[in-house]
């Protein structure tokens, strides 16, 4: 399905772990203000933009828009020959203003850019990948 | 009060060169003050970008080298092209207010001798790409650059003839400049044939990776009159920022479409009174075919859309109505972040440039981009 080998990168306690945790359990969890409510996106150890805010992580919508998509046929990564060629693209998920998720793309679907599609929690071994799926 | 340019330096350019960064910024800013017939002992303020130089090539060790008796003013201005084709608005602060009286600015950079990692690598370390952009394999400048390039596809439409009509009037203009690192023949069979990096983007979509300093030297425009060359003036310059961090820029941008040039333009064409008709030529950021069709857009020359349809007619390639990188740019002459492109604005209004030189070469826009951070400089004669 061409899913790149490297998994997240965190760090012990690292703010992104609610995202993948979120992955491992079939689902998409994103971070917004507690104060004004907006997607704190990419979320980063200065917090919620809003003074008094904190951060909370919430459950979105599995399925979206495809914004852009590349098939990447040469590896950046070190160690990553294994993994070209994949689809990479921009979900721009439904009732979530101003956030695009970076996912990989079932590139045997033929999905193109505008295509409606939905979240697949693809098990790879000690984890599990995002990969969108055409919507159903 | 106005500045002019009176000298410009390049190191050879090269692969695997052995010496660091500053050790090319040293000899960069020498062979700039003995193109303007000035030694170290004239110099009291350095400008130079922010991303990585003051860490790689300080202003402290570059002045030491050269000479500089009293280093009064000492600066940092944007991330990477923003920082370097920016620095003349920096200092012209400085030499109005009196703080500085002949202000440098150098780039150098030595990358092409990393291995495994290599130019990729610097964007590594960014905690936010390295948990929500790499476990999908959006790493790597030219994938960053693709994403945008496919939308540019699906909205407007872009031919691979579009994008290589870049590629290889970058190529034209580099066989016309002694330094350039990429001489050979490139024609449209041959980058068509070329291999895809990350669809629409081929390898000669993407800027060389090499090694090598480039520098300038400002001061008034009267002390200017009194020196070797003819004067450059900074007619105006610009700067301007998208509202996000270079972690999300590449893919949290609102539009992908837009560059900061949309907003440093509009700054410098007021700066200097001037509009996009009166520019002769451009000197556009090419770290990628479609990064350099956009920025054109921003500045003015094309409508949003047209710039592809612009560029396949050969308006910027040698002979063109609108020549753009007529050194061969980041894309076949040298990967110096922007410097060597206000490098060559400089000797094309000086007329210095021999086989290449431009017959209307009076007004000069020089852009830098780097990441949400961008420059626009404009040049002149002393008209």
């Amino acid at each position: 399905m061409g899913i790149p080998h490297f998994g997240p990168s965190l760090d012990d306690d690292d703010v992104a772990a609610p995202f993948w945790e979120g992955i491992d359990d079939g689902r998409l969890v994103l971070p917004r203000c507690s104060n004004c409510g907006r997607w704190q996106w990419y979320p980063d150890d200065a917090g919620a933009d809003c003074p008094d805010g904190t951060i909370v992580w919430q459950e979105v919508a599995r399925t979206g828009t495809v914004h852009t998509a590349t098939r990447v046929e040469r590896a950046f990564l070190p160690g990553g020959q294994a993994d070209v060629p994949y689809s990479v693209a921009f979900i721009e998920l439904d009732g979530v203003d101003g956030v695009r998720l970076v996912a990989n793309l079932d590139d045997e679907a033929g999905i193109a850019i505008g295509d409606r599609v939905q979240a697949s929690f693809v098990d790879v071994g000690d984890r599990h990948h995002l990969v969108f799926v055409p919507a159903a | 009060m106005t500045i002019a340019i009176v000298g410009v330096g390049e190191t050879d350019y090269a692969w695997k060169e052995p010496r660091s960064p500053a050790a090319l910024a040293v000899d960069a800013v020498q062979r700039a003050l003995a193109d303007a017939g000035m030694t170290g002992a004239d110099v009291d303020g350095f400008v130079t970008e922010s991303y990585t130089l003051a860490n790689r090539a300080p202003a402290d060790f570059v002045a030491a080298h050269i000479g500089v008796q009293d280093r009064a003013f000492t600066a940092h201005a944007g991330i990477a092209g923003s920082g370097t084709v920016g620095a003349p608005a920096l200092a012209r602060l400085a030499i109005e207010s009196g703080r500085a009286s002949v202000v440098v600015s150098y780039y150098a950079i030595n990358l092409s001798a990393r291995g495994a990692g290599g130019a990729y690598q610097v964007h590594a370390g960014d905690k936010a790409k390295a948990a929500f952009e790499m476990p999908f394999g959006f790493y790597g400048q030219p994938v960053y650059f693709a994403a945008a390039a496919a939308r540019y596809r699906h909205l407007y439409g872009l031919e691979p003839e579009q994008l290589g009509a870049i590629a290889v009037a970058a190529r034209a203009h580099a066989q016309r400049t002694p330094n350039a690192l990429r001489h050979e023949p490139l024609t449209m069979d041959d980058y068509l044939a070329n291999a895809m990096v990350a669809d629409p983007l081929r390898k000669l979509d993407c800027c060389l990776v090499n090694d090598g300093g480039v520098a300038f030297v400002m001061t008034t425009l009267e002390r200017a009159r009194d020196l070797a060359h003819p004067p450059v003036v900074v007619a105006g310059a610009g700067f301007g920022s998208k509202p996000i961090s270079q972690s999300g820029y590449f893919s949290q941008s609102a539009d992908l479409l837009t560059t900061p040039a949309g907003i440093s333009g509009p700054n410098a064409y007021r700066d200097a009174a001037l509009e996009p008709s009166d520019v002769d030529f451009a000197e556009i950021y090419d770290c990628f075919t479609i990064s350099m069709l956009l920025q054109l857009e921003d500045l003015g020359f094309a409508e949003k859309g047209t710039g592809a349809a612009f560029v396949a007619t050969g308006a910027t390639a040698p002979g063109g109505s609108f020549p753009v990188n007529t050194h061969g740019g980041l894309l076949s002459q040298s990967y110096l972040v922007g410097g060597n492109h206000v490098v060559e604005a400089v000797r094309q209004l000086r007329g210095e440039r021999g086989e290449a030189q431009l017959d209307r070469a009076e007004v000069a826009l020089v852009a830098g981009l780097g990441a949400p951070e961008h420059a626009t400089l404009l040049l002149t004669g002393d008209r």
